[in-house]
């Protein structure tokens, strides 16, 4: 029996290590230095109906301990991407999601109605892409139309479905409470913070936008907090996401109530990162003697 | 594409920004060709975050060089890595240089352009050494030639210019270029600057720039490293560079 196995419904998870959306391109690329089965999951970058060039350069600019990223969902749209990866996925070591993005509830539809039949376990809901005006942003900052938008795919789909949320508003419990009112499998959060970073001698923006997406262990302990509240309103299980690094960070968001964690920026740096965690992780529970991964999900006890 | 642990054998300044490292690289060595980058992380402190790309100056059986101006973080710490201690590598990246069958080779390389400009001379000279190289070499000043010597062994013909006028001609290395021989071959590599006032001459000859991103992941995962293209889509320097023919760029 595999220790750090989790199950939502009745998918099962090797490992609650998850590559996130936007740091581990379709899956393959960095096959050659890593073993895929080491992530319980792989999320693929956001697709969006139509190929998306992207954002103006630059598009990223390191900052302490993290980064900002101005990427604006570049992808090769979903036809394309069903062309490329559809016979890939076929087999393939580990669990695929697909981070799906749109500018409103009928491109969600349209993406999921055509990848429906691909060997995917499930969708990741893109609804707090900071980068683009489009990116589901807008449909996300109400707790009504997140709720209709995943009600309606609901209808389409026996497939995993979670909602991504954004860490850039103030109501991120009730957006994950319409999630799971509307019948959503599980809620990732968080996506990027906003931020900036400016040159000082010429004034200007030093990416191609005025602010951008802010990710890495800079984020960690604002995502953390945001997991736990969240993890206090919903029953359905958390993704935590935010700067997680090591084994110890993953360790932390359990305790604050995620199920599954996701790795992004780290990724760039630590390739193997996964199966670091996964390591660490093992050998944590046999040091406290735990035997199931769901002995440490929310146990967090607050202050002495 | 391999990550290794690699331990560091020498790390000499050479001038006032320009050091040299040397480390140990595991065979990756056998498997680089001019053009390709590695992806290097200095520190084991979460600050600086990121890795950093390098071209490579040179190798030998078992080792490679990095030639890297001081400029940051990343650079600030790598000045003061000794010898054993250790760096982690991700490598070969990227593409490399085309070598065609022309029989002249027309290299221009400004400031550390010279890195990735160094390994390809080295390469022409070792695997089709009846081509001809002309450098063109510029730098801000007279401290930025290094390892001369070498450098005139290896090519054919040297122009140098500084910008301050310490040696060479004075000004930029795109004032000083010779009349192109037919059946040549252009390979540049330096600041976009420099790239930029290249595109624009009137030059008939196959060109190749090899171009200087800013970098996240370097396996085309993250599409941090875009470069426009004429046609106004993007491509990525990591994967799909960092060589590209020089009619396929847009500069604004």
């Amino acid at each position: 029996m595999n220790k750090l196995a989790i199950k939502i419904g009745n998918l099962t998870f090797n490992s609650p290590v998850i590559a996130a959306s936007g740091t581990f391109g379709f899956g393959l690329e960095y096959k050659e230095i890593l073993n895929l089965n080491d992530f319980g999951a792989i999320i693929t970058k956001g697709i969006t109906t139509k190929r998306r060039e992207g954002n103006p350069l630059p598009r990223i600019i390191e900052t302490p301990c993290g980064l900002i990223n101005s990427i604006g969902l570049a992808n090769p749209g979903v036809e394309e991407f069903i062309k490329q990866y559809g016979d890939i996925y076929k087999i393939f070591p580990t669990n695929v999601i697909v981070n799906v993005a749109g500018d409103n509830a009928n491109d969600f539809i349209n993406i999921i109605k055509r990848i429906e039949h691909l060997n995917v376990i499930g969708y990741e809901l893109n609804l707090s892409c900071p980068n683009v005006s489009d990116g589901g942003m807008i449909l996300s900052e109400d707790p009504n139309d997140v709720y209709i938008l995943i009600k309606t795919i609901r209808n389409i789909t026996n497939k995993l479905i979670i909602s991504k949320l954004t860490p850039n508003l103030c109501n991120t419990t009730e957006l994950a409470r319409a999630s799971e009112e509307a019948g959503c499998d599980a809620i990732s959060l968080v996506n990027t913070y906003l931020g900036m970073s400016i040159d000082i001698e010429t004034g200007y923006s030093r990416i191609g936008k005025d602010y951008g997406g802010y990710s890495g262990p800079a984020i960690k302990p604002m995502a953390l907090k945001l997991v736990y509240d969240v993890s206090n309103t919903v029953d359905i299980p958390i993704i935590g996401i935010g700067g997680i690094s090591s084994g110890s960070d993953a360790i932390e968001f359990l305790i604050a109530g995620a199920s599954l964690i996701q790795v992004g920026s780290i990724i760039f740096r630590n390739p193997q990162i996964a199966f670091e965690i996964n390591t660490f992780i093992e050998n944590y529970m046999d040091r406290k003697s735990i035997n199931n991964l769901n002995d440490i999900i929310g146990t967090f006890k607050g202050s002495i | 594409m391999r990550r290794i642990k690699s331990q560091i054998l020498s790390n000499k300044r050479l001038s006032k920004e320009l050091h040299l490292i040397t480390f140990t690289s595991e065979k990756i060595e056998e498997d680089l060709l001019p053009g390709n980058f590695l992806h290097i992380l200095v520190s084991s402190s979460l600050d600086p975050f990121l890795r950093r790309p390098f071209s490579i100056f040179d190798i030998s059986e078992g080792t490679i060089s990095v030639l890297y101006r001081v400029i940051g973080k990343g650079t600030g710490i790598m000045k003061d890595l000794c010898k054993g201690d250790e760096i982690d590598i991700i490598g070969p990246l990227g593409n490399s240089y085309p070598i065609d069958n022309s029989n002249n080779i027309y290299c221009i390389a400004g400031g550390t352009g010279i890195a990735s400009i160094h390994f390809l001379i080295e390469y022409i000279k070792q695997n089709h050494p009846t081509k001809q190289i002309t450098l063109c070499w510029g730098t801000k000043t007279i401290h930025e030639f290094i390892l001369m010597n070498e450098f005139r062994l290896i090519s054919d013909k040297i122009i140098f210019s500084t910008e301050d006028g310490s040696y060479g001609n004075e000004g930029l290395i795109t004032d000083f270029l010779p009349i192109f021989k037919d059946n040549s071959v252009i390979y540049a590599c330096g600041p976009d600057g420099m790239l930029h006032i290249l595109k624009k001459k009137p030059i008939d000859l196959p060109m190749f720039f090899s171009v200087e991103k800013r970098m996240a992941c370097g396996v085309g995962v993250c599409l941090g490293c875009a470069v426009k293209m004429n046609n106004d889509t993007y491509k990525y320097t990591c994967i799909d560079g960092p060589v590209f023919n020089a009619n396929e760029l847009k500069y604004e």
